[in-house]
């Protein structure tokens, strides 16, 4: 398919499952931030379920066909109208040359996934497609589209259709994490405050990490304790000096020198990144294993 | 380069977990020098042996922050490899076997005249003429800690503690590319621009980031880097060179 952009949306990029295996060079991994909605998408228009998507925030592109072909977009909940015409989402759309995708406001979360049939053909750096800001830099400024820009796929291999991807549970508020190195830096209120009441997001939150309104006392022997930067990943909570909980998404850095209170869980991740400035959300301890949990220490 | 290590001390070390997809070794930070060597040699180690379902390993100053799929490797397999590489790590460091492999870089910088607003600043804060401070800048062989904080920014250590310095109460909005920079007991090169609160000593006149290329960082973990005085119209030349891809940054390894 060949897909030309109208209008790009607010920030429209391409993901992947990102660059894994580079963050001793400081590169963070990046891709998709909603992976399963990524999978499910591409699941719908049977790609491989690693192809490339586009990654759409909050407002979407205007989209031309340049020829046929199918579609599906999936993540937050963002509205399809194929030529005006409203169509389902978490669906395979089949599309005409000239048809014009357009994509609504989400009600609920923030990032949607538009899967589109066929082999990608674009710029990949590290082994991925996905696009990674950094600062003003952009690191594959390809994976950034623009009006005016066409996509190209090419017919994909003939592969049995991936038959064991569900759709994704909806997104929550409810968020599951395992205590982090120096969670015991935390004042026993501050664990309370962290673990029971709800937390807000705030701005600037982005791809990055997200901003909260917490105020979060550490334990007076830590607080003027300069902590040598160490490695952080995607879900790390960590505690600036001002007492902020900040949570890093994928494309977080891959040091740091705050304590780091929790890790959040794997299947936590994606609704994480699916949280809007003003959302709340609310994070619970999960059990830690026992079996690797304890400290081996000589 | 091979590097020998000669230190024979044991060090404290404690393995714990980092949510599900991630171990992390903690060496104890009362001795950066040696914690950050036994990082080094477990990294080097752990990767060598190219252990299925490791996603990334993370090194930085006194810990290694190790990520996996737990559907292909079990944490309580790979916390008990971690804990063997430790005990041979240990026994190696006491035979003064090379366990890492690393390169020693002698950089040409241009470090900024003494009337720039960083010099002045340095020179007060640190009571020593800026020459005094250049010389001392240069007389010291510098380890990459870690990389991080940017892609490819490279934090060293070893900064000699007469040039220890606050850093910036307000960051500036921009620090050139490729500036040789210090803070607090470190040093630093900046990859890109980039805002930062670090005092900067000079820069060189290459790039040490390059976005097009598959291994996009001049340099890595544990290198060993040295800064050479340069003169403008050397800097200039080479930084010529540099723009015009002519410049092989081979020939500043030692």
């Amino acid at each position: 398919m060949i897909i030309t952009f109208i209008t790009s949306g607010i920030r429209t990029t391409t993901q992947d499952k990102g660059r894994r295996g580079y963050t001793h060079l400081g590169i963070p991994v990046s891709g998709a931030i909603d992976i399963p909605a990524m999978r499910y998408a591409n699941h719908l228009v049977g790609n491989a379920i690693d192809t490339p998507v586009l990654e759409i925030t909050l407002s979407g592109p205007q989209l031309r066909c340049e020829q046929a072909g199918s579609i599906a977009v999936t993540g937050a909940d963002f509205g399809v109208l194929i030529n005006g015409q409203p169509k389902s989402h978490n669906e395979r759309i089949v599309v005409q040359a000239g048809d014009i995708i357009s994509l609504t406001k989400p009600q609920k979360g923030c990032r949607g996934y538009l899967a589109i049939e066929g082999d990608w053909q674009v710029q990949r750096w590290l082994g991925s497609a996905s696009a990674l800001r950094v600062g003003s830099h952009e690191l594959l400024p390809t994976a950034v589209w623009k009006a005016g820009d066409s996509l190209v796929t090419r017919q994909p291999r003939v592969h049995p259709w991936p038959a064991a991807v569900l759709e994704p549970n909806p997104f929550s508020n409810h968020i599951s994490a395992h205590k982090g190195p120096e969670f015991h830096w935390l004042t026993d209120e501050a664990k309370g405050n962290l673990l029971t009441q709800p937390i807000t997001v705030c701005e600037p939150s982005n791809r990055v990490g997200l901003r909260t309104d917490t105020t979060l006392k550490l334990k007076d022997k830590y607080r003027s304790r300069e902590m040598l930067s160490s490695g952080v990943m995607p879900g790390t909570v960590q505690v600036t000096t001002s007492g902020e909980a900040i949570l890093l998404l994928a494309d977080g850095q891959t040091i740091g020198g705050y304590p780091r209170v929790l890790q959040c869980s794997q299947s936590s991740l994606r609704s994480l990144g699916q949280l809007r400035a003003g959302d709340t959300f609310e994070l619970q301890l999960v059990k830690q294993h026992a079996s690797h949990g304890a400290s081996i220490s000589k | 380069m091979t590097e020998m290590i000669s230190t024979g001390a044991s060090v404290d070390r404690r393995i714990q977990s980092y949510g599900e997809t991630g171990l992390l070794v903690q060496f104890d930070e009362g001795d950066v020098v040696s914690a950050s060597e036994s990082v080094f040699a477990l990294n080097q180690r752990l990767r060598d042996m190219k252990l299925r379902g490791i996603q990334s390993t993370t090194p930085s100053y006194v810990s290694l922050l190790i990520i996996f799929d737990p559907s292909v490797l079990a944490p309580n397999h790979l916390a008990s490899t971690l804990t063997t590489l430790l005990e041979c790590s240990q026994a190696a460091l006491a035979s003064d076997t090379p366990i890492t492999n690393s390169n020693a870089w002698c950089l040409p910088t241009l470090f900024v005249g003494e009337e720039d607003e960083d010099a002045v600043a340095l020179r007060d804060e640190l009571g020593l003429s800026w020459s005094e401070v250049v010389e001392r800048f240069c007389t010291v062989s510098y380890r990459v800690n870690a990389l991080g904080f940017l892609p490819g920014f490279t934090y060293l250590g070893g900064l000699p503690e007469a040039l220890h310095c606050r850093r910036l109460t307000t960051p500036r909005a921009r620090i050139p590319a490729s500036s040789v920079a210090i803070a607090g007991q470190q040093a630093g090169i900046y990859p890109m621009d980039s805002p930062g609160g670090w005092r900067i000593l000079g820069r060189l006149p290459f790039s040490i980031f390059d976005q097009s290329c598959s291994s996009p960082t001049l340099f890595s973990p544990n290198d060993r880097i040295t800064f050479q005085p340069t003169s403008e119209p050397h800097f200039s030349e080479l930084a010529r060179a540099a723009d015009n891809g002519e410049l092989a940054l081979d020939r500043f390894k030692q």
